[in-house]
Order: structure tokens, then sequence, then C-alpha cells
């Protein structure tokens, strides 16, 4: 349960980081877009992939 | 006190140099000696009764239930199928070479079944035993007892012997030696040796324990000195240690008939713990399921929860921007944060737990808790993944004047329409 708590979990908080990324973009402008769009982009990817990851590991 | 005069002082000086320097040390050695004078040692006669004495009181109190009120810490093996539990006695093999005696007592009668002792040129007897389905039909045990013997021709060779006694008569009944030289285990403390000694069941995996998994114990051990694993109730899953070993239950000290202490003589008498879901031979409970996450997850998941956080912070930091001009999307961010924000707290709980708080699992709140913090991860999860999707495509769909607008420029985009 924890396994997939953690994995689903991750993934969820993941996406919608993109798609607070994605709202970021729309509504800023000029270096403040570009530097939270990007960053908040890798984190989700990284949360994303580290929930997957650790689903398969114990 | 005060002292006025430098006589005085001086007279108190010499009386804390006398008391320091002379009386205190002359009064340790005559002391000292009067406890050598007056030590009596004690004849291996009487030390066999005194151990025999303690070994009785140590049986009573293990079929009393006072050692521990956990049942399976109560060395309950029924040795011969009589339908009583044989209460076993270890002494285990101590490092000055002393000790090494394994006791079965009947539990019928409280007769001694089985009374074996460390031969010399031995090390580690007693260290490891094991029980094993006997050769004899009718749910008899064998028991096996592990022992070190050093090969005293050849340098640095030593033999691991099994023996292998009846739990119905007490008989030896099949001794075997395996040779090997210190240099085979690598780095292993040669001296600790005979306490990593595991002797298990069913190795081949034939079904049934045999006298040739216990010889395959010896073949394994350079792979896997410190814990074999084996099936012992045949079972047909490795679900735990599945080995019978001993611990270390009762130390005793022996005082003279004079009040000073002649010799101290520590009894080293264990129970034998039942390890593993060997439940089915013993009425043992099943060992608890460990719920501890490996060191690679622990750390795997606090990464996991350093980078939930710092995107919480971007979150926060976008959504407080936002607010300015509250919108719907202004909303959303919010939900998305807040969901965002309890999956990482139930991250924390959930490592805390696994990794900082308890690591056995044998309390019954662990399960009910993983339980309840991977539903919240799941549903916080979902909730963050709803919000921020939302949030996301109200956004480009607002941005590109409506949906029936990005249908209309899809369908021009692939020449569907003029």
């Amino acid at each position: 349960m924890t396994n997939y708590g953690i994995m689903i979990g991750g993934l969820g908080v993941g996406i919608g980081g993109l798609g607070l990324a994605v709202f970021a973009y729309m509504r800023l402008s000029g270096r403040t877009r570009s530097l939270v769009t990007i960053s908040i982009c890798v984190l989700s990817i990284l949360i994303m992939a580290l929930a997957v990851g650790l689903a398969f590991l114990d | 006190m005060k002292i006025k005069s430098p006589i005085g002082f001086l007279a108190l000086w010499s009386a804390f140099l006398a008391v320091g320097t002379w009386i205190l040390p002359m009064g340790t050695l005559l002391i000292g000696s009067a406890r050598t004078a007056q030590a009596a040692p004690i004849s291996d006669a009487d030390a066999e009764s005194y151990l025999a004495a303690q070994a009785a009181i140590f049986i009573g109190m293990v079929q009393a239930g006072e050692l521990d009120p956990a049942p399976y810490s109560v060395a309950s093996v029924d040795l011969d199928a009589d339908g009583n539990s044989d209460p076993i006695l270890v002494t285990p093999s101590r490092a000055d070479g002393g000790g090494g005696r394994v006791i079965a007592v009947r539990g019928s009668n409280t007769s001694t079944l089985i009374d074996a002792s460390q031969s010399p040129g031995e090390i580690g007897f007693g260290l490891r035993i094991a029980v094993v389905d006997g050769v004899e039909a009718g749910g008899v045990k064998t028991l096996l007892v592990s022992s070190c013997e050093r090969n005293q021709d050849v340098q640095g060779a030593h033999s691991l012997v099994i023996r292998a006694f009846s739990g119905l008569s007490g008989a030896l009944v099949a001794i075997s030696r395996h040779s090997f030289q210190r240099g085979d285990f690598g780095s292993i403390d040669f001296e600790q040796l005979g306490r990593n000694f595991r002797l298990a069941g069913d190795l081949d995996a034939s079904g049934g324990i045999e006298m040739s998994d216990i010889f395959s114990v010896a073949d394994s051990m350079e792979a896997q000195v410190s814990k074999i694993e084996a099936d012992l109730d045949c079972d047909g899953a490795l679900t735990g240690i599945d080995v019978i070993e001993t611990s270390l239950r009762v130390g005793v000290s022996e005082n003279s008939g004079n009040g000073l202490i002649a010799r101290l003589a520590t009894v080293e008498e264990s129970q034998v713990l039942v390890a593993g879901d060997a439940s089915d031979w013993y009425g043992a409970p099943p060992a608890p399921e460990p719920h501890h996450w490996s060191s690679w997850k622990c750390w795997g998941v606090a990464a996991l929860i350093a980078a939930e956080l710092a995107l919480l912070l971007a979150e926060i930091a976008l959504c407080g921007a936002s607010l300015a001009v509250p919108s719907p999307a202004t909303v959303l961010c919010v939900i998305t944060a807040l969901c965002t924000a309890a999956n990482l707290l139930a991250n924390i709980a959930d490592w805390a737990i696994h990794c900082v708080i308890h690591t056995n699992g044998d309390d019954g709140w662990v399960q009910p808790m993983d339980e309840l913090l991977g539903t919240i991860q799941l549903i916080t999860g979902i909730c963050a993944a709803l919000g921020g999707g939302i949030m996301a495509w109200r956004e480009v769909i607002e941005r590109a004047g409506g949906i029936k607008a990005i249908i209309d420029r899809l369908l021009r985009h692939f020449g569907l329409q003029a």
C-alpha cells in the first residue's frame, strides 16, 4: 500500500507541478518566466522519476 | 574548620599523605592477601554438581514460564514425539575453552534425554543447535549440535563438526566433519566462526529434511557463513530465518561459604528461540513481518521529500504572485499547493516511521498507519494532479480563445478545413 501510495502520490504531485509550470509560462514574462517554468518542470520530473523508482525498490 | 598555624596545616597535610600513600595501599594489599588466602578452589566434581543444581533450577524456571512471558521464547520442542515439550538447555562454549554442553530433558518425567559435552580441542560447541526431522518415524526429531574442531597436525586446518542426536533415545546417531582452512573464509574472524554456524533444514528443496541437508550446510558455508536461511518447516517458502538458535538467558556467580568470593563460575544457560515461520512445528507465533525499509529506500524517499519541498515553495510563490489578481486559476493553484503540502507531510510521516522511529514492525500500530498514510498519499497525489492539470488546460483553452478555436486551428493545421 505504501509503495503504491508513494508512486501514485509522487506522480500526481509531479503532474500537478507540470500544470503549474504551464500556468507560470502563460502568466509570467521575461527571465522570471523561464526560470520558474524550468525549475518547476525539473522538480516535477525528478519527483515522478523518484516516485516510480521507489515503488520498485524495497 | 579554620587552620590558623603553619604547624596545624603541616599536621593535616601529613595525615592526608599517610592515608593516601600508606594506609590505603597497605590496607588494599592486606585485604587482597586475605582473600587469596581464604579462597578455596572448587573441584571439578563440585563444579559439576553446581552446574547440575543450576540446570535443575533453570529447568524449573523454564517450565514454570518465569523467565519470559512470551510463549515462543520458552524451550518447548517435543523431541521424542510423546506430546510433552522437552526443554533444551545449552551452556555454550566460552572463549576460554570452557563450557560447551547441551542438555535435553524429557518433559514427561524430567529425566535427562541428551547430555552432550564439548570434546578436547573443540570450540563453539552448543553455540548453534537445530532440530530437524529425524530418521525415526512418528515425528521424532533429531537434535543437531555444531562445533569447530582444530586439527593439531596441520596449521590453520579446522573442521566443522556436526553431531546428530536421536530425539527418542538421546544417542549420538551421526557425526560429520568438514575440513576447511582458515583462508577459506576470507576476512571472517575465525575465532568468531563458531558463533556463525547455522544448521538448517531443507536446503536441497527436496520437500523434506534429510541428513544430506545437514551436510550441505557445510558446503554452502563459504558463500553465506553468517546466515543461512532454509525452509525448516518445509512449507515451500523462506518466510523467515527458519533457524533455531540459542540465546544467553542466565548468568550465575558463586560465593564460597566464608562470604568472600572464591571463584566466579558463570553458567551460561540458554533457552531455545525459534525464529522464522517454524510455528507449525513448535506452536510458536509467527514472527512479524519487518516493516523497515532498506537504506536505499530511506535515502530515496528523503530525496523525494526534498524535491517536493522545493516544488511546494515554488508553488507557494507562484500562487502568492497570482493572488494579486484573483481568478479561478488562483483557486486551482492554491488547491494544488495544498494537496502537494499534504502529500509532502504524509511522505515525511511515512519516512519517519520506517527509517527513524520504528524498524521492527512488531507493534500493532505500524500496519494500520502504513495503510492510512498510503491512502493519504494516493488521494493527495490525485488531487494535486487534477488541480494542476485542470489549471493548465484551462489556461491553454482561455489563451487560445476557447475549445472551438483550438479545434478549428487543429483542423486547419491538418488541412481538413479551409
